[in-house]
């Protein structure tokens, strides 16, 4: 008998299943995203090396020097090769620090509301019954809001402050990984090994853990994926509307809001560039997430 | 009927005289006004609101009226003065009508003071004005005002309240919205409310003073400001107000369109809280330790002030529509003191008196105030901070919903005191009553006497308290200005609050159209006029 991890690892090891994944990974499609967002990856958190300046750093940053076009030179001598914003920040520098605080923000929801989502889910779908009723109405009730009014609201209640918005992120993603985990381990909790595994006597927590869980991810990676891309421009909006992180450390959102003012007055590049990284961001990861549901697939990879 | 007949005569003139319109005659008489909101009423009872005010100007008068700098102007009393220390004395104007007829009489002053305190679910009362005040009639055209206290702003309040023919005491707010009641005195007649959509005047042909050029007026709400601007350029409408800052530069440079400018009493400040009782958490020093505020000391009040580049912030942020405030009033504007300036930029000197005061190496300060309250208030927020860290007070932002901002301001503090150190906010004298920011900003906190509810920062001087309350109780008024100019100015050098600038007010308008705009940023349509 072996469990639900050695089952994964077997499929992984298999020579046909190396095959599939070499062709798929070597793919255009698959290839570019993944460069690009090791490319994001590494301006994220090389930002401090790779930026011209900090554009956090109030000490530094003046309004004298706002609005200026792409490719003028600022106060302090640096060029601003895509201009600077309202505030006097160089747009390169505050989309490389924005890119930072967009992914972190990001990753970190998506992880909280990763786990909650498992947790729940497995639990509703290993008890069943009333239990599963239970998570399942909570579930429906989260789900038939839409996800921007509820953090627009948890956001009015708690305040600002990244760590807020990723609060606010993972409250509002987790009931969608939680139904998808509960659909799947539903189907798996009525195939033979688990009825095995509890005859055998062995606990419900290995049993959940060990067995269950292995066996009902994969369809989670793909949709974390996606999600991920959701929660950049979910945390965007949210500082689009200047409810998300503070005005002095802005993120990719709140670049493009600022930008949002001046749009009519000639200042197209506040906006723009970091619209484009924004727009790059959540392709890339989108096209990645969609490959990798091919790869993980089984019945479309043959 | 003689007028009609002379216009007749004038367009046959111009006719057979093959002129035809020449570009000013383009002009029709019906003016087409976009405004950026609607009163909230037609009854000019319902709320003291500022919109709501100066719409009721057109079709109202009170007995005291108020020009472009709130200074007093005659009204439906052609003239008031002291009888005592206690009781003014108001000689109502004689043979003026309602716009249904009725005439005008001391009785109605009295039904319409009645009625303006009364009105049920008000949002906010005019009982603020008629408070403590005993209406007395002499004659039919003579009114007499006590109070237990002397108090030489009376005439100021009298402004503030739209006399009403005493046939409608009773109508009700909904009376005066559909039009049953709506009868005044003004410049011009109410035709229709259509909520949401317009607003019809037509002129009073039988107004007591100087009759209005238009012969009617239909207003439209829009409220955002580029769709103003469009609705301008494309002719639907012949007046805005609130020219959206972007939209400013292309409407100077266009043909056929005028723009109007003046700096309004609308003022931006920052506070500073100075006392220790309670150390607050938003100043701190490096390890993040709240330290006792250091702006109990004067010389770091005035470092604050001139590290604060006013100038930047009106050319890099408002768009050239701020002018820098060294004081509560604009120039030309009531109170003001011409011994007051703006302060001038300068990082240098701010750092040496931060040295001298013992703060060299800086401390660590979060401002507080609203997000989109006032115009570009964020970012201006935002350009403090990068001033004051630059001169060594790490400063951070923390904005908020107005409503959240103005609740904590007030009373979000332990004990339900002021709860920031360091705040931004908005001012602008609504009454026109001269002493007005020094009672509520300035004076000592004293809430049972109805001093200081505005004092959220603890500044204390019993020598401008004394001048203030000694002003409010003369009633020869120019001699109570003189006083309170000199309390303003006691205040300003000590600091008591910063002031940052008061916006620019704009109109614009087709060609041959005209504006006399002052220190009020609200729209009053009898000062529109042709060229």
């Amino acid at each position: 008998m072996k469990d639900g991890q050695s089952l994964i690892e077997d499929k992984l090891n298999s020579a046909k299943y190396k095959k599939v994944l070499k062709a798929n990974f070597l793919k255009p499609a698959t290839l570019i995203p993944i460069l690009l967002l090791a490319f994001i990856a590494g301006c994220a958190i090389f930002a401090p090396i790779l930026a011209p300046t900090n554009p956090y750093d109030l000490a530094i940053v003046s309004i004298m020097d706002s609005r200026l076009a792409p490719g003028e030179v600022m106060f302090n001598g640096t060029v601003a090769w895509l201009g600077t914003d309202g505030a006097g920040r160089d747009v390169l520098s505050a989309i490389i620090y924005g890119l930072r605080t967009s992914l972190i923000v990001a990753l970190t929801s998506a992880a909280i509301a990763l786990t909650v989502g498992i947790v729940v889910g497995l639990i509703a779908a290993f008890y069943g019954g009333k239990i599963d009723a239970f998570l399942m109405r909570i579930v429906d009730i989260q789900l038939s809001f839409p996800a921007i009014l509820i953090a627009l609201v948890l956001l009015a209640l708690l305040g600002k402050g990244i760590d807020k918005v990723i609060i606010a992120l993972a409250i509002v993603q987790w009931a969608l990984y939680a139904r998808t985990v509960r659909a799947t381990a539903i189907v798996e909790r009525r195939k033979e090994y688990i009825e095995a595994a509890s005859t055998l006597g062995l606990n419900n927590f290995r049993i959940i853990v060990k067995h269950l869980l292995p066996n009902s991810i994969s369809p989670l990676i793909v949709l974390a994926t996606l999600q991920t891309a959701h929660s950049i421009s979910i945390e965007a909006t949210l500082s689009f509307l200047g409810v998300g992180v503070p005005i002095t450390e802005p993120s990719l959102g709140s670049l493009i809001s600022n930008g949002f003012d001046f749009i009519l007055s000639g200042a197209y590049w506040i906006t723009f560039f970091p619209g484009i990284m924004l727009l790059a961001t959540v392709a890339a990861i989108n096209v990645f997430g969609d490959q990798l549901r091919t790869i993980l697939n089984p019945r479309l990879s043959k | 009927m003689k007028k009609s007949f002379l216009k007749t005569l004038a367009l046959i003139i111009a006719i057979t005289s093959g002129l035809g319109f020449s570009s000013s005659s383009v002009l029709a008489d019906d003016l087409k006004v976009a405004l950026a909101a609607e009163p909230t009423s037609m009854d000019p009872h319902y709320q003291n609101l500022t919109i709501n005010n100066s719409f009721a100007t057109q079709v109202y008068n009170a007995l005291v009226l108020q020009d472009v700098n709130q200074n007093l102007l005659p009204g439906l009393a052609s003239s008031w003065e002291p009888v005592d220390d206690l009781t003014w004395q108001f000689n109502l104007r004689s043979g003026v009508k309602f716009h249904n007829g009725a005439s005008f009489s001391a009785e109605d002053v009295i039904a319409s003071m009645e009625r303006a305190a009364n009105v049920p679910n008000s949002p906010s009362s005019f009982a603020t004005f008629t408070k403590g005040k005993t209406f007395e009639v002499v004659d039919d055209l003579t009114i007499r005002v006590s109070t237990e206290k002397s108090n030489p702003f009376i005439p100021n309040d009298m402004s503030r309240i739209a006399i009403i023919d005493s046939a409608f005491i009773n109508a009700t707010t909904e009376d005066f919205n559909t039009g049953v009641a709506s009868f005044g005195t003004g410049p011009f007649k109410l035709n229709k409310w259509l909520p949401g959509d317009l607003i019809e005047i037509s002129r009073n042909d039988d107004y007591w003073g100087d009759a209005a050029e238009w012969d009617s007026i239909t207003i439209k709400p829009i409220k955002d400001g580029t769709t103003r601007t469009a609705a301008l350029i494309a002719g639907d409408v012949d007046f805005i107000e609130r020219v959206a800052p972007a939209d400013l530069p292309n409407l100077e440079k266009r043909d056929g369109i005028s723009v109007f400018k003046s700096v309004s009493n609308r003022l931006l400040y920052l506070t500073l809280h100075m006392t220790d009782d309670p150390i607050k958490p938003y100043v701190t020093d490096f390890n993040d330790n709240p330290i006792p505020s250091p702006f109990q000391d004067i010389r770091m009040r005035k470092a604050v002030s001139l590290a604060i580049n006013r100038q930047a912030i009106a050319d890099r942020i408002m768009d050239g529509l701020s002018s820098p405030a060294g004081q509560f009033s604009p120039e030309g504007y009531i109170g003001y003191s011409s011994d007051l300036q703006a302060d001038i930029y300068n990082p240098d000197r701010a750092k040496e008196l931060m040295a001298e005061a013992g703060y060299a190496d800086g401390f660590k300060l979060t401002i507080h105030g609203p997000a989109g309250r006032y115009t570009n208030d964020a970012r201006i927020l935002e350009a403090i901070a990068q001033m004051l860290t630059s001169v060594g007070i790490e400063t951070s932002i923390e904005t908020m919903p107005a409503s959240v901002f103005f609740k904590r301001f007030a009373s979000g503090g332990v004990d339900k005191k002021p709860e920031f150190t360091a705040a931004m906010s908005g001012y602008a004298n609504g009454s026109g009553e001269p002493s007005h920011p020094l009672r509520i900003f300035i004076h000592t906190k004293q809430k049972d006497r109805g001093y200081g509810p505005g004092n959220r920062n603890g500044y204390s001087n019993s020598e401008v308290d004394i001048m203030i309350e000694d002003g409010r109780a003369m009633m020869d008024v120019s001699k109570g200005m003189e006083t309170f100019i000199k309390a303003t100015e006691m205040a300003m050098n000590e600091y008591a609050l910063l002031p940052l600038h008061h916006e620019i007010a704009t109109w614009a308008a087709r060609e041959g159209i005209t504006y006399a705009n002052g220190a009020l940023d609200s729209t009053f349509l009898h000062f529109i006029s042709k060229e």
